[in-house]
């Protein structure tokens, strides 16, 4: 267990039940400012259903979500979607991208300034009339995008039309896309699922910029060891909706309940999932009392 | 396909065969009732039956051999392909006693199996090179150069919209274009909806109708004159669409075109069956006809109501063609005011957030852009225009009843709009000219029109179903107009290699 | 009393009417996720083949009662089935994987020509029926002379669709089309994989929603004794309500949504106002998709993100 200084986010007791399937159950953990923190777990562990509560795309059914920025302390269970990505400032990417596949490079960091940017036009009644002030704001905004796109290496192609980049470029772009909302929290959905070696070196360095340039905390979802051991300073692991266990990535890459719970896949195709389940909670249970 | 050698006629003559004999088969079954019988009123007004047996035949024929021609064509033999054409248009020429529909289309039918053909000659597909361009990829070549071109277009199509009445003084001349000015200014506002924010609004005559119902009622109750009630209709249509789309927005896309459908509905009967406050079915009679921003009238006496004439004020002969050029001018000056927001709107924050949504509603939500807020927006901006409308079409008719406002006229401006283009703001004129403005030209077409319209909006939507003339530039660029857009839209490969 | 069980008898054979219409919308839409819009049409043009099929056994001759009506049901359900086929093999087969409103679109394009297809060759005005079976059973009779009855007609109407949704039933959950039928629902790509055709699985979904609309269209005609080509417009919506209510997707719920929706509009013109009778019903539409758009008996629906 990593002891946590600043933490940004405080999950406690997060369940998430569809109909009979708990999908999350009762899942607790802290992320700390500036941290790299990766959520790992085979697949069904819950994962991308953690990222949909933390961004309200989904009610928890039960728990608290705290994330504290500028000094306040938001509850996203309690905020509605938007909110958490406006105020509370959670920006997050896909498992399957989402870009506005037939709009612009450009436009989809501009559109990531949304409310920046319609404030700013006076809820469209200065921008209608080209007042100064909005093209002042225009060109900021502008200027912001340049930035984001330069750090990912696509101004040269600003104009695309963004469905039509490459597969690599558009999981850059997305996260260049939620950076321009400029959020304290970051989460990304395995950022580097369909990259190959040189593309996923390439994220690794992005992902650290990131954090090291701007005052965001990061959370990640990785199936790829290689990105989740060199960037991550703290690793959390969900099996069965579980957290099974929770720490540095050396900690965590030794602990047994994490093997059993990778390995031991074979297995427990052949044991009742609840089974498997307690199995893995019995292993993670002597470590967890201090969580 | 790919392979180099020819494939055989032993092959292909088969497939062919059966394919065409299933087509005639087909149009038999479809066609011997409702073709083949015709209900007519008999003895004691009970119904019997005429036999149009030989219309039958002709359609499977025509249906048979047609469906044989682009078989053949397809499977590479187009030279076939345009033989069978030519001799159905021929046939349809030469044989004698055929009705003209009949008659028009077999050619109809022969001359497009032909083109089909030719096209497939011209432009052979071979191994060895990249697939020729397909019509459909070649029409977007043709919207990129509209799009591009789009303000040359646009200045010299409103200088001519301005010259109009004055190219063509006459009654029915300016009737029709003020008509298809309507119909433009309902497109334009119905595109904002439909095509940049994505929603499909079923309803939007509901909108028309009430810009129509408060201006007739406001005249009617309390004497309001035209140019009161006209901002006055613009916002109870927003303010309707504000209260109708509250519960609406949040469902998802085709549940909330069929709401807007329920909504547009609804109004109608409400309109048609509360008499006391609407007049029912038989509408509002002698509603009044606007005057010259308020400083004259349009009447033959020198002086009415306190004002002076039209004429006399501008020293002009006495002519009812003033007051039916200046509704022209009026609803020319109103829809360019449509455009012109929408254009500039499209460059704004909400318009972005608009077409951002039309593309992805979760990725939305995931930047913090209330949902809700947005489309709200875009429903009740083009609620406003449709109540705009509205009130120009109460005074221009003088009168107005519930069945000005069917699902027909809704689906007539939603046809203007996807056949046109979605988002595209010249499409919207070009369909308009075509649905509205030919068949008024072509009187003979008017029985046809809907059946028309009908198949077009299949067709369209099967081939370019974003709408003819659509085609997408980007409201703001890094490095400028140039050409820089990459891979153009539909050539995008399936599967994006990395890099 | 009596009026009321009037009122009911009546709601129960509209609603059996609607019901038979609905299921084709709730099984289209349960497997390729579109809104039929044209499948009112297509009850109409059912309607129209029927009234074309009395008359023609009227001119040769056919005499007896359950013959025509035997002949009559089967040519409709067949015809209208080709009609169905043709709708869905032409506007809807080359959109699959085009942008999400385009089918709709489609649809309604469709829908128009339908309607003026059947207007341009049949005429605009309403096509009477003579009644082709009279007669009852009364059923009470209150002192002022108002009596309840129930026709032989809506006996008729209410056994066909119970025979019919049994039938149905049986189809979909034993044989071997209703599976692949329920495993395109599920996952077409994956049901391709394991062999199933499914153009072919959607082509007969189409075929079967016809068919049964063909149905709605027979005894909607004998009922009512008139139709004309406008009349598939305001039906479809109705039974597209009933769809809805009853959980769209849902084959049980269509039948139950098609019972309510007849219900209410009995008992609405029954007892409020004939004239607001399809504002009733359009509002049932519009609440129920506002405050429960998964229906009375549908799964509710998660945002996939």
């Amino acid at each position: 267990m990593i002891d946590i200084q600043a933490p940004l986010l405080t999950v406690e007791h997060l369940t998430m039940r569809f109909g009979g399937l708990t999908a999350i159950d009762d899942v607790s953990f802290q992320a700390g400012a500036k941290d790299i923190t990766a959520v790992i777990g085979p697949n069904g562990a819950g994962k991308t259903t953690m990222f949909n509560c933390l961004t309200g795309f989904y009610k928890p059914s039960e728990g608290q979500l705290a994330l504290s920025r500028n000094g306040t302390t938001h509850y996203l269970e309690r905020m509605e979607g938007h909110v958490i990505a406006a105020k509370a400032g959670v920006a997050r990417t896909f498992q399957n991208i989402r870009l506005f596949a037939n709009m612009s490079v450009l436009e989809n960091l501009l559109v990531a300034q949304h409310n920046k940017l319609m404030k700013a036009s006076g809820y469209s009644l200065a921008g209608l009339f080209g007042l100064p002030s909005y093209r002042r704001a225009e060109r900021e905004g502008i200027e912001l995008a340049k930035y984001w796109l330069d750090k990912v290496r696509l101004t040269e192609r600003a104009d695309w039309e963004a469905g039509n980049l490459p597969y690599g470029a558009q999981r850059r772009l997305e996260i260049a896309r939620a950076m321009c909302t400029n959020p304290g929290l970051l989460c990304l959905d395995e950022p580097a699922a369909g990259l190959n070696p040189r593309e996923t070196g390439e994220l690794n360095e992005l992902i650290l910029s990131i954090r090291s340039d701007h005052e965001v905390g990061v959370l990640l979802i990785e199936h790829d060891m290689s990105v989740v051991m060199k960037i991550s300073d703290h690793v959390i692991v969900l099996d069965y909706g579980r957290k099974i266990s929770d720490g540095g990535p050396e900690e965590v890459r030794n602990d047994p309940a994490v093997i059993r719970a990778y390995l031991g896949e074979e297995e427990d195709d052949e044991l009742p999932p609840e089974v498997a389940a307690d199995l893995a909670r019995d292993a993670a249970q002597p470590r967890d009392p201090g969580a | 396909m790919g392979a180099v050698q020819r494939p055989s006629m032993d092959d292909v003559l088969p497939r062919v065969g059966r394919e065409a004999a299933l087509a005639g088969l087909i149009t038999l079954a479809l066609t011997a009732t409702m073709v083949g019988l015709h209900t007519v009123p008999g003895a004691q007004s009970r119904l019997t039956l005429e036999f149009r047996f030989g219309d039958v035949l002709m359609a499977v024929i025509l249906v048979f051999f047609g469906r044989m021609a682009l078989s053949f064509t397809r499977e590479g033999f187009p030279a076939y392909g345009l033989g069978i054409g030519v001799l159905i248009v021929a046939g349809s020429l030469l044989y004698p006693g055929l009705p003209s529909v009949v008659e028009i289309m077999g050619v109809g039918a022969g001359a497009i199996v032909g083109i089909n053909a030719v096209w497939r000659l011209a432009r052979p597909i071979r191994p060895d090179r990249p697939p020729p361009k397909t019509s459909a990829q070649l029409m977007d070549d043709v919207a990129a150069w509209v799009q591009r071109r789009s303000v040359v277009i646009g200045v010299v199509g409103v200088a001519f919209a301005i010259a109009l009445p004055f190219l063509f003084p006459d009654r029915s001349s300016i009737d029709l274009a003020t008509l298809v000015m309507t119909y433009i200014m309902l497109g334009w506002g119905l595109n904002i909806i439909v095509g940049l924010a994505g929603l499909l609004d079923l309803g939007y005559v509901a909108f028309y109708a009430v810009g129509a119902y408060s201006y007739g009622l406001l005249a009617q109750y309390f004497d309001f004159s035209f140019w009161l009630c006209l901002p006055l209709a613009g916002l109870l249509a927003a303010f309707a669409g504000l209260i109708l789309g509250f519960p609406v927005l949040r469902l998802r896309g085709d549940y909330f075109a069929i709401v807007t459908l329920g909504f547009g509905e609804i109004i109608r009967v409400v309109l048609q069956n509360w008499s006391s406050f609407t007049g029912g079915p038989d509408g509002i009679a002698s509603i009044p006809r606007p005057s010259f921003f308020g400083i004259a009238e349009f009447t033959s006496a020198p002086e009415a109501d306190g004002l002076p004439s039209f004429h006399t004020l501008f020293g002009l002969e006495f002519t009812p063609l003033h007051r039916l050029i200046f509704l022209y001018y009026l609803i020319l000056i109103l829809a360019l005011v449509v455009n012109a927001v929408s254009l500039r709107i499209r460059r704004l924050p909400l318009g972005r957030s608009w077409e951002a949504l039309r593309e992805d509603d979760v990725a939305c939500q995931s930047l913090g852009i209330n949902r809700r807020n947005i489309k709200l927006a875009a429903f009740t901006i083009s609620a406003m225009f449709g109540g705009f409308a509205g009130s120009f079409f109460a005074t221009r008719q003088g009168f107005i009843s519930p069945e000005s406002f069917t699902f027909i006229e809704s689906a007539i401006v939603l046809a203007i709009v996807v056949l046109g283009g979605m988002g595209s703001q010249t499409g919207v004129v070009l369909a308009a000219i075509l649905i509205i403005g030919l068949p008024e030209l072509f009187r003979e077409l008017e029985e046809y029109r809907m059946l028309i319209f009908g198949a077009a909006m299949v067709i369209i939507m099967v081939w370019r179903p974003r709408g003819l003339l659509a085609h997408r530039v980007p409201t703001v660029t890094l490095h400028g107009g140039r050409r820089k857009g990459g891979p153009s839209p539909g050539q995008r490969p399936e599967q994006v290699p990395a890099e | 009393m009596e009026y009321f069980l009037q009122q009911v008898i009546n709601g129960l054979t509209l609603g059996a009417i609607y019901g038979l219409i609905a299921i084709g919308y709730t099984m289209v839409y349960g497997i390729i996720g579109m809104i039929n819009f044209a499948h009112g049409d297509i009850f109409m043009i059912g309607a129209f083949i029927s009234l074309m099929g009395f008359l023609l056994l009227g001119l040769l001759g056919v005499g007896w009662l359950p013959l025509t009506l035997l002949i009559v049901l089967i040519a409709s359900m067949m015809l209208t089935a080709a009609y169905g086929w043709t709708v869905e093999r032409l506007a809807y087969r080359p959109l699959r994987g085009s942008f999400r409103l385009a089918p709709l679109i489609s649809a309604i394009g469709m829908s128009l020509f339908l309607q003026n297809y059947v207007q341009l060759l049949q005429g605009a005005r309403a096509k009477p029926l003579p009644p082709v079976i009279e007669g009852g059973f009364e059923l009470m009779r209150r002192p002022d002379g108002f009596t309840a009855t129930i026709s032989y007609l809506q006996i008729l109407i209410i056994l066909l669709t119970v025979v019919l949704m049994v039938a149905f039933t049986f189809l979909i959950q034993r044989t071997s089309l209703g599976r692949q039928q329920r495993s395109c629902e599920q996952d077409k790509t994956m049901a391709a994989l394991i062999g199933v055709n499914v153009d072919r699985t959607i082509s007969i979904t189409f075929v079967m929603g016809a068919a049964l609309a063909a149905v709605a269209g027979l005894v909607y005609l004998m009922r009512y004794g008139v139709i004309d080509f406008f009349e598939g417009f305001l039906v479809g919506i109705k039974a597209f309500t009933a769809a809805v209510l009853g959980g769209i997707g849902s084959l049980p719920g269509a039948m139950l949504g098609g019972l309510l929706i007849g219900m209410i509009e009995a008992l609405w013109s029954g007892y409020f106002s004939v004239q607001y009778k399809d504002v009733a019903v359009f509002g049932v539409l519009v609440l129920v998709l506002i405050f429960r758009p998964s229906g009375l008996l549908g799964k509710p629906e998660i945002e996939k993100v």
